[in-house]
């Protein structure tokens, strides 16, 4: 490095208490002026520990740990965890559970979608738009604290099914709450996504290309927006996502623009598959009783498992010995490639204004990373 | 006496409108985006409660010193404008004094964070003086335009002219295309989106503001508060008649505080580079016609 | 959307419109946000249908739930006196405690709020009320839709009454392994069958070696405090399964079957491995028992464990008591006796049966020839209810003929019987004598009165059901008044209808109605009301001994008056097998006071046992380095590497033990008592010869290691705190490593 260069360059530590990043996350960039020559993750501020945790307590305790591992989007946490063990110990599901299940999923999914579009747009200071998102996002929680008894951390479905039925009207609420989302997206487009300089802001920062994506394992509606329509409810059906028609958009810029247009699509969607949902459930019960859970055992085996949750392909691998504990409980979460080498690589060579966007856009959640 | 009791006193009564329009901007994004908003005298709450932290830290003598200057500028400038009652340093001072002076907070500020050792300021002082180059130059042109159609300087004679003749001739009305340039202009002035690109929180951790704490950031905010005000009479003496009296005055303040709050809450930031790309693109040019259209 | 949007600038000023809109956020705390009715909030416990079981405790995976004591709450068959205290730092609210509570009695409200600057009142005790006593309205219970526990028993096959009327093969067919396995799963461990047991055996734990598949822990545990299992496996009054907490709300645990299965598994010739067995330091000291039922054979198991040499002296031709002479084969078969019996002679016990004492032997002789004596005799001698006829040749008492079947002997069996009692030796002798009719006439015609009315006839519904299965016929509530004798031959029994059994002081006081008169047929009379001790062996110390009423007056050991002479069984405390077994067990720690002067016969506290399980593995580790270095590589890598982790963990207690923050928090007690004799002879040292060969020295460890193993995990079940739990559960895996690695190595 060059006289110039040692006077020139500085090392900017952006910590785990930022408004620029989505969680508690730290980086170390190296810097010249504006542009970010190098950047390195430093993960770690949480993590808690919960692949050990799982291995000292019984199967039914881990249920009301599993939601704590992604906080915006709990559920795909809860579903991989009971389907993997519902692998295991060849348990069944009834029919209604399943399409109960994935009416929860597609609703944390709509909320985390909500909230993931806000939070991008917010990088670029437009916070009018995040602030009408976390309170249409209420609209969903209050459904969720309806259904499970608790707003953020559900604790809802645990092997065998779910644990409580649908309240007393609790189909027509749902239906209320989706009409009232698809009213406000004309609202989100002409203040946001149809924003001169919105669009000005996030077109070209962050382009992954398709070769590159698939180089670095990345998954979700960053994948989606490179132009690979790849999704796991397609591609590996699980629970009723056979049963119900929705379609997989797709961009191919490859930018922060186009993933937050791939998630305002993928809105629409999920609504629609709520709403056929609603239509189809049918009758029955909503859990097959697994044994007394202080003295099961679940028999020796290994399951991998998962599901598409808002930020991407998310998965568990469980293994059992044939105890009353999970021998090992391994956690993929989706952001584990977003938030780590595909940001390390895509901040190298733009600029710091354009960093927080990069992070927002990607969705990348440390609780993911960091387990 | 009177001159006296004015310059005490003219410093806290602007002070207090000042905090009262933050308050009421806050209310009012608040409303845009659909909740409450603190209450409109949150800002004195903040004010006090910040003024009343200990200083637990020191960057040395020059950041303390630096610190007074932005607010001294700030005060300094707000002698020279003429408001409804005391006009008394205006005579002395006309446009280009102003002019001067408007660039001394700037240049404290950015000696102040310089002082501290954290590149957040560092980043964040250099947006903000780049983006003084992008706005001031426009808006010293609007200052020559009006200055040559009316063939003075002094910013009284201005006011004067202006309430002699009634609403059309108003500056604004006189001669749109300065006014629309000086309004652009004053937008960035004011620091609001889209050209809010010195605070970004999201990106540089508040910029400036990073270090400053406790009695700093206190003082900061007493001059964001006054700033506001005298930019805004800036504009209102210029281009909308100044006011006769402090009802008027008042009115005209919140008018146009709302028409500039109503940008400021539908738009993102700007980068710094497509701020002062969009300031040399867009109000200099008005602001270079406007004048050509005075001299031809 | 097109690909190439500019966008607009007009249009985001659409989002002004919002400015005259009444905004969507709450302010709190002056608008109120209503929960929803499923809310996860602070917790209510019904305090009349909590029953304390502990099992909320259990399934809590932040140890949130602690149980404490409630000072004035008394506890009750299926009730204790704890009640569960949350700590609100630790509790995340996933409401696993309501869905897996037993009697519903917990459940969540919608309350969510708490402020407090004192840390203290964030433990809280959740009653009726709630808990800042605002009647918030409830939130999360507890519904059939996930209900954790397994309600139903798993179904006992047993003999249907054609196959089992005419014969006394044993009605019940037993468990199969997964049968048990899964009857042992639907344990909570709540523990309160345990409280409610006569001789507190440790249920629980027996029912979870069970469900792990571990017969002979399952064994050692409930020889621990009974030494008949087979015996109780079968005819036991389960009172456990009454407190079961399981049976608030669903089946109780079958626990007298599991016992049964765990019993049968082991074959005779393990039972020295299971318990562990060995005298290590006989005392020279001896105690005679006369008698040989529970009560008798019980004292006589524990004393040998002591040291004592026994002798136990007999009337009848076999061991046993009222459980060989009493019970009928169909219950209790003769071989399962004999398994425990044998048992008990091997451990050392000298039975010397047809040998009357004050016959044969006089009690004196007893006195002189032996340190202490135990009378256990038991009530053999039927009472009568001396109705005019009793006298006739026809009228027998049951016991009588109980015993004559036992023994193969003929008896009379007439067409038309009738039976009068209505206690459980009623309805042995009524269907014995069906089964004997069934096969001499082929039809069955029993009558079976008694003064109780069905609904509080004091036999087990089991056994009135399978009784009238069985052909009997009841006439409860009939009280005798003359049997009536027409040419030498009976006719019938004559009775009056019975108005009430108890007056109100609850003494036996009958009264009739002398105008309700029933005939009921029958040629032959046997009388089962009940029956009374034959003390005359006593003789001259009959005036000796201090009376309480009608029984002799004994302190908490069943120590008489009389020094050296002790009292067990049904002539002190009946009135079922398991009474007699705890009550044998007692009056031998008794003796063992007396005669060894002992101080202090449990352990209450966890440093008591601690200190002595390090100084077992002190002495382990001293033995076994003595050896180290003579025997082949492997076995001498082995001692250093066992020697090496047997310091650490001693150093690991230690540290944790002395630790400031532990001993403040630490609750010393322990859960139940520990008797401090089986902790001594669990832990008592023999020494080994310098010359101990290799095979010897690896059965000696691979012993000490199971002893260790069971030790800890006797441990991890006493302690009442975390911390304690955790480290005993790791220190019992280290020990199942060392105890694979022996066993490898045994093999070889």
């Amino acid at each position: 490095m060059s006289k110039i260069d040692e006077v020139r360059d500085y090392e900017l530590f952006i910590g785990p208490n930022h408004p620029g990043i989505s969680g508690n996350f730290s980086f170390k960039m190296k810097l010249q002026g504006d542009k970010i020559l190098s950047a390195k993750t430093d993960a770690g501020y949480l993590h808690r520990g919960f692949e050990k945790l799982m291995e000292e307590r019984l199967f039914i305790q881990n249920i009301a740990i599993v939601c704590r591992i992604c906080v915006p989007d709990p559920d795909p946490n809860e579903n991989n965890y009971a389907r993997a063990i519902e692998e295991i110990a060849g348990i069944e599901v009834p029919e209604r559970a399943k399409w109960i299940r994935t009416l929860v999923l597609e609703l944390s999914r709509l909320a985390s979608y909500l909230f993931g579009i806000g939070g991008h747009v917010a990088t670029t200071g437009l916070y009018a738009f995040s602030n009408w998102t976390i309170a249409d996002r209420d609209r969903i929680m209050e459904l969720f604290e309806e259904l499970t008894g608790g707003r953020v951390y559900h604790i809802y479905q645990l092997p065998g099914g779910v644990r409580r039925d649908f309240p007393d009207g609790f189909e027509r609420r749902v239906l209320e709450v989706m009409d009232y989302i698809e009213s406000r997206l004309g609202d989100y487009d002409d203040l946001a996504i149809n924003n001169a300089l919105f669009i000005k802001r996030a077109t070209g920062i962050g382009v992954i290309t398709k070769e590159q994506a698939i180089k670095w394992g990345v998954t979700g509606p960053n994948l989606r927006a490179c132009g690979v329509a790849a999704d796991v409810r397609k591609d590996d059906p699980y629970e009723v996502y056979d049963k119900v028609d929705f379609e997989i958009p797709t961009r191919t810029e490859g930018d922060a623009y186009a993933r937050t247009i791939v998630r305002r699509k993928e809105i629409e969607q999920s609504i629609s598959i709520v709403r056929q949902i609603i239509d189809k459930i049918p009758a029955g019960p909503v859990w097959n009783k697994i044994p007394n859970p202080l003295k099961w055992k679940v028999p020796a085996g290994d399951a991998y498992v998962r599901t598409e949750s808002s930020k991407g392909e998310y998965a568990y691998y469980m293994v059992s010995d044939g105890g009353r504990n999970p021998y090992r409980v391994h956690v993929r979460g989706a952001s584990t490639t977003h938030g780590v080498h595909v940001l390390e690589n895509l901040l190298a060579g733009s600029r710091i204004e354009d960093a927080s966007q990069i992070m927002f856009s990607l969705d990348a959640c440390p609780p993911e990373v960091d387990r | 006496m009177n001159v006296v009791l004015w310059i005490i006193f003219l410093p806290i009564i602007l002070f207090v409108i000042g905090t009262f329009m933050l308050g009421y901007s806050r209310k009012f994004i608040a409303r845009i985006e659909r909740r409450y908003g603190p209450p409109i005298q949150q800002v004195f709450y903040d004010i006090f409660k910040l003024m009343n932290k200990k200083t637990n830290i020191s960057h040395g003598w020059m950041h303390d010193f630096a610190i007074l200057m932005l607010l001294g500028g700030t005060l300094l400038t707000m002698y020279f404008i003429p408001v409804p009652g005391f006009s008394y340093f205006a005579q002395y001072g006309d446009v280009l004094v102003i002019m001067y002076v408007l660039l001394i907070p700037a240049l404290g500020m950015a000696l102040g964070v310089g002082e501290t050792a954290n590149p957040n300021g560092s980043i964040g002082i250099s947006r903000a003086l780049m983006m003084l180059a992008g706005y001031d130059i426009p808006f010293f042109l609007t200052f020559i335009g009006m200055a040559m159609l009316n063939n003075t300087t002094s910013m009284l004679d201005l006011i004067h002219l202006q309430q002699a003749g009634g609403i059309a001739t108003w500056g604004i009305i006189t001669n749109p295309i300065l006014g629309v340039a000086a309004l652009i202009a004053l937008q960035g002035m004011l620091g609001e989106k889209p050209f809010e690109v010195m605070v970004a929180p999201h990106e540089i951790a508040t910029g400036p503001m990073t270090e400053m704490g406790g009695k700093y950031l206190g003082i900061m905010m007493i001059q964001h508060a006054i700033g506001v005000v005298i930019e805004l009479t800036i504009y209102i003496n210029l281009f909308l008649g100044g006011a006769v009296n402090w009802f008027e005055y008042i009115v005209k303040l919140f008018v146009l505080f709302t028409l500039l709050l109503s940008v400021n809450a539908v738009f993102g930031r700007f980068r710094t580079d497509d701020a002062v790309r969009f300031m040399w693109k867009i109000p200099l040019p008005l602001a270079i016609i406007g004048v050509l259209f005075i001299i031809f | 959307m097109s690909e190439n949007n500019k966008g607009s600038i007009l249009k985001p000023f659409r989002a002004l419109k919002f400015i005259g809109e009444k905004p969507v956020t709450i302010r709190t705390p002056f608008e109120n946000r209503p929960t929803a009715p499923r809310y996860r909030g602070f917790h209510v416990n019904d305090q009349e249908k909590c029953i304390g079981c502990g099992t909320c405790a259990e399934i809590c995976d932040n140890d949130a739930i602690r149980m404490i004591e409630i000072p004035g709450l008394e506890p009750e068959v299926g009730s204790s006196n704890l009640r569960p205290a949350i700590d609100y730092g630790r509790c995340c609210w996933c409401a696993l405690c309501v869905d897996v509570c037993t009697t519903n009695s917990l459940n969540m409200t919608q309350e969510y709020t708490h402020v407090s600057e004192d840390l203290n009142t964030f433990f809280m005790f959740p009653d009726t009320e709630g808990i800042h006593k605002t009647d918030f309205p409830l939130g999360y219970q507890a519904s059939d839709d996930s209900n954790f526990l397994d309600l139903e028993r798993v179904e006992m096959e047993e003999l249907s009454p054609e196959e089992r009327g005419d014969s006394f093969i044993e009605i019940v067919k037993g468990y199969s392994k997964e049968q048990a396995i899964a009857e042992a799963s639907r344990c909570v461990a709540c523990g309160l069958c345990t409280d409610t047991c006569p001789a507190h055996m440790n249920i629980p734990e027996y029912i979870e070696a069970i469900w792990d598949d571990n017969l002979s822990e399952a064994g050692r545990q409930i020889y621990k405090t009974n030494p008949l299992p087979e015996v109780c496996g079968r005819v036991c009054t389960h009172k456990c399964e009454t407190a079961c907490s399981i049976g608030q709300r669903g089946e109780p645990i079958a626990i007298r079957w599991l016992k049964r299965y765990a019993m049968d598994a082991i074959p005779a010739e393990q039972y020295g491995d299971v318990n562990n067995f060995r005298v290590v330091k006989p005392l020279g000291k001896s105690v005679a028992i006369v008698g040989s039922g529970p009560a008798g054979l019980s004292a006589a198991y524990y004393l040998r464990l002591m040291g004592y040499d026994i002798t136990i002296f007999e009337k009848y031709p076999e061991p046993g008591g009222m459980m060989r002479y009493g019970i009928p084969e169909y219950r209790l078969p003769y071989d399962a006796l004999d398994k425990d019996i044998n048992y008990i002679e091997e451990v050392g016990v000298e039975i010397k049966c047809n040998t009357t004492i004050g016959k044969d032997i006089p009690f004196e002789d007893l006195h002189r020839n032996f340190d202490s004596v135990l009378i256990a005799t038991g009530f053999h001698v039927g009472r009568s209810t001396r109705v005019p006829g009793t006298d006739h040749k026809d009228v027998f008492q049951s016991i009588d003929l109980l015993s004559k079947i036992t023994r193969g002997e003929e008896i009379q069996v007439d067409e038309k019987i009738v039976v009068i009692g209505g206690g459980n030796v009623a309805m042995d002798i009524a269907r014995s004598l069906a089964r004997k009719q069934k096969v001499k006439y082929g039809k069955v015609n029993i009558i079976v009165t008694s003064l109780e009315t069905r609904d509080i006839m004091p036999a087990d519904d089991e056994e009135i059901e399978e009784a009238t299965e069985e052909g009997c016929v009841f006439y409860p509530g009939r009280g005798p008044v003359e049997i009536v004798i027409e040419d030498g031959k009976i006719k019938g029994l004559k009775t009056n209808r019975c108005l009430s059994v108890f007056d109100e002081q609850h003494r036996f006081s009958p009264k009739f109605d002398e105008n309700d008169i029933k005939l009921l047929e029958g040629t032959m009379i046997v009388e089962s009301i009940g029956q009374g001790p034959d003390m005359s062996y006593l003789d001259t110390y009959t005036d000796k001994i201090e009376m309480d009423g009608r029984r002799f007056k004994v302190n908490e050991f069943y120590q008489t008056s009389i020094e050296w002479l002790f009292a067990a069984g049904d002539i002190i405390k009946g009135p079922d097998v398991i009474n007699g077994i705890a009550v044998g067990h007692k009056a031998a720690l008794g003796i063992d006071k007396m005669l060894e002067n002992k101080k202090d016969l449990f352990y209450n506290t966890i440093f008591d046992v601690l200190d002595k399980s390090l100084k077992f593995e002190e002495g382990c580790r001293k033995s076994s380095s003595k050896f180290a270095g003579k025997f082949s590589p492997v076995v001498n890598n082995m001692i250093t590497d066992l020697t090496v982790k047997s310091k650490d963990l001693e150093e690991r207690i230690k540290k944790l033990i002395q630790n400031e923050n532990v001993l403040i928090h630490l609750d010393k007690k322990l859960k139940r008592p520990q008797e401090a004799g089986y902790f001594e002879r669990c832990i008592a040292e023999e020494a080994l010869a310098d010359t101990t060969s290799e095979k010897d020295f690896l059965k000696n460890m691979e012993r000490k290691t199971r002893v260790a193993f069971g030790l800890y995990h006797d441990l991890e079940k006493l302690t009442k705190n975390k911390e304690l739990e955790f480290l005993f559960g790791y220190l019992k895996a280290q020990k199942k490593k060392q105890l694979e690695k022996v066993e490898k190595l045994l093999q070889k």
